[in-house]
């Protein structure tokens, strides 16, 4: 305790070196933990997104980026699929269930889907989990939505408020499809997926607010929202479509038989299969961030072990005094060693605090780009793993010094030469 | 020890296998799995050739290169009966021992639990699909699941292989692994 004591008041005349040393762990132990809390959530999130889905059709386009666009609204799709293919293929004696989607539109910021309600009805995530509604019901009428958690969060959405859907993917006001409102009827709980930042709508609903934009934008010739309902507005095309099929061993033929449609160009993907693909790819990435994030790790000791070599001079007097009290020989060693652990173990404090600031503030930040949801969690074991780890260098490393000022102490005995 | 089992010579054998034994269920677990081959997954009376001699005047009527309407109806009538190849009726209910790729079906937080078993690798995204008889349906014993990001390569799956004969109008049959353990391949 009296060594603890001594280290301490010691570190004190130091302290501005070895703040800076202690800052600069703790920038190292963010970066690491950081890297590896976003790694492993935006795992989990992508993973648990969808399940119990055979299949994922689309226009033709890399099975990457159907995935993405269709179940995490990443990107776009290159094409849409008639809903004719659609009909025909769904009717197909292999399939159990299907859900037509359609994507294209937004509101302030959320992507706005187009579906049927089988959604809700198909639809799962983490592994078992169906749509759960906290409030109200599925679309019914043409004009009706239904909004994910986030999305009646952030906007302060409750049932029957009305919203305004925008043409494409980013909110001007020219693009909105203002003279067809829509009415919220049912607010979804959270499910962690993009699900919580999407509006969704009946394709009825997707086929009302384009009637008069034919031609790519809005006409002339306006069709006011009542005379829309009356028209027919049976979809002529769709963005995607799942599957469900009632023998999976037949998945295969099935996938090429839709990939061979004659009428136009499909792509047909196992989610399954696209999603351990995208992480095979996404492995290489993660592995040089954790190799980078380990090196600043290092540099980070780098600049302890400078700091206590550099003032080694310094302190002979300081070991000589000790010396001369009582001190043992290996005392010096522990004093060393005390001291490289109270530096790294306050920048542990230090960078775990400002690990947990920047992650209540990218929260928001990730979801909105990425669709990745952090929830701030304990530390996991692997985690503390690699703060053991460090501190474990940290103690060898504060030995180099420590043997040092060993040996010189036993040199110098009381007559220090400064 | 492992015996490897030809089923085009050792029918006879197999048929004796499974009458003399009358597998119980424990017996069954207790057995040392046998390894098999891919081919062994076919019925013996199969021949391709004898599928192909039959259109062999008509194959050799259209060119290589031909990709006109009727050439394509044509491969794709031949592919289809070559593909017709039914199951091997003698290996169920066996304790055996096969090699191959993962394509996942479902997974529990990174781990799967269940995937179809294939032949040769890239079978999972976009190349033409191995027929009903080289692909099993695999569901994985508990807490034998694997990760997605070491579910790369090859594997041995062990465990009792069955044949699906719901043979109604929406699914063929098929051969199926329940509670299977997976081995990490490394020959």
């Amino acid at each position: 305790m009296k060594l603890l004591k001594i280290a301490l008041k010691s570190a004190c005349n130091r302290k501005v070196s070895l703040s800076l040393t202690m800052f600069s762990i703790a920038i190292s132990i963010v970066l690491l933990l950081g890297v590896d809390t976003i790694r492993k959530q935006a795992k989990n999130n992508f993973i648990n997104t969808i399940s119990q889905t055979d299949l994922i059709v689309g226009a033709r386009t890399s099975p990457i980026n159907l995935l993405l666009y269709s179940i995490f609204h990443i990107g776009n799709a290159t094409n849409n699929v008639s809903y004719a293919s659609y009909k025909q293929i769904a009717a197909l004696k292999q399939v159990k269930w299907s859900v037509p989607i359609s994507l294209g539109d937004s509101h302030r910021g959320f992507r706005v889907m187009g579906t049927n309600s089988d959604y809700f009805r198909y639809y799962r995530h983490s592994n078992t989990q169906s749509l759960h509604f906290q409030q109200g019901v599925e679309f019914s009428d043409v004009y009706d939505a239904v909004v994910g958690f986030d999305v009646a969060q952030s906007l302060n959405y409750q049932l029957n408020t009305q919203i305004v859907l925008n043409h494409g993917i980013v909110a001007t006001k020219y693009s909105e499809h203002d003279d067809k409102p829509f009415r919220i009827v049912g607010i979804l709980k959270k499910t962690n997926t993009p699900v919580d930042r999407t509006v969704l709508v009946s394709l009825q609903g997707i086929e009302a607010i384009h009637v008069d934009w034919q031609s790519g934008k809005r006409s002339a010739l306006k069709i006011s929202a009542k005379k829309a309902r009356q028209m027919g507005l049976e979809p002529k095309s769709i963005t995607a479509f799942m599957l469900g099929v009632e023998s999976k061993i037949t998945l295969f033929s099935l996938q090429r038989k839709i990939n061979n449609h004659p009428n136009e160009p499909l792509q047909a993907i196992m989610p399954g299969s696209t999603l351990a693909s995208l992480w095979q790819t996404m492995g290489q990435f993660e592995k040089v961030l954790m190799a980078v994030s380990v090196l600043v790790l290092f540099t980070g000791l780098m600049g302890l072990l400078t700091a206590l070599l550099t003032t080694l001079n310094e302190r002979r007097r300081e070991m000589a005094v000790l010396r001369a009290v009582g001190a043992h020989a290996y005392h010096i060693i522990v004093l060393f060693v005390l001291e490289a652990i109270l530096v790294v173990m306050g920048g542990f404090l230090f960078g775990i605090a400002m690990l947990y600031a920047m992650q209540a503030i990218m929260q928001p930040i990730l979801a909105d780009s990425y669709g990745i949801f952090l929830s701030l969690k304990m530390l996991d074991g692997e985690q503390i793993i690699i703060l053991l780890v460090a501190l474990l260098l940290a103690i060898i490393l504060s030995l180099i010094p420590g043997l040092i000022a060993y040996k010189r102490s036993l040199q110098d005995g009381l007559m220090v030469k400064i | 020890m492992m015996v490897l089992v030809s089923g085009c010579s050792d029918t006879d054998d197999n048929k004796d296998n499974l009458n003399e034994n009358s597998l119980t269920k424990e017996e069954v677990e207790f057995e040392a799995p046998t390894e098999i081959k891919w081919d062994d997954l076919v019925a013996e009376d199969y021949q391709p050739e004898k599928i192909i001699a039959k259109y062999q005047k008509q194959i050799d009527k259209y060119d290589a290169e031909d990709y006109s309407p009727e050439a394509e109806a044509f491969y794709n009538k031949i592919n289809a009966e070559l593909n017709n190849a039914p199951v091997n009726e003698t290996i169920h209910n066996q304790q055996i021992k096969l090699p191959g790729f993962i394509a996942p079906l479902t997974q529990d937080n990174g781990v799967i639990t269940e995937f179809l078993l294939v032949p040769y690798f890239g079978a999972c995204i976009h190349v033409p699909p191995p027929p009903i008889n080289q692909t099993v349906l695999i569901k994985v014993a508990k807490n034998n699941g694997i990760k997605i990001d070491d579910s790369f390569g090859a594997f041995w799956i062990s465990g009792q292989i069955r044949i699906d004969n719901k043979k109604t109008d929406i699914g063929e049959a098929g051969y199926r692994i329940e509670n299977a353990v997976i081995e990490v391949y490394d020959e």
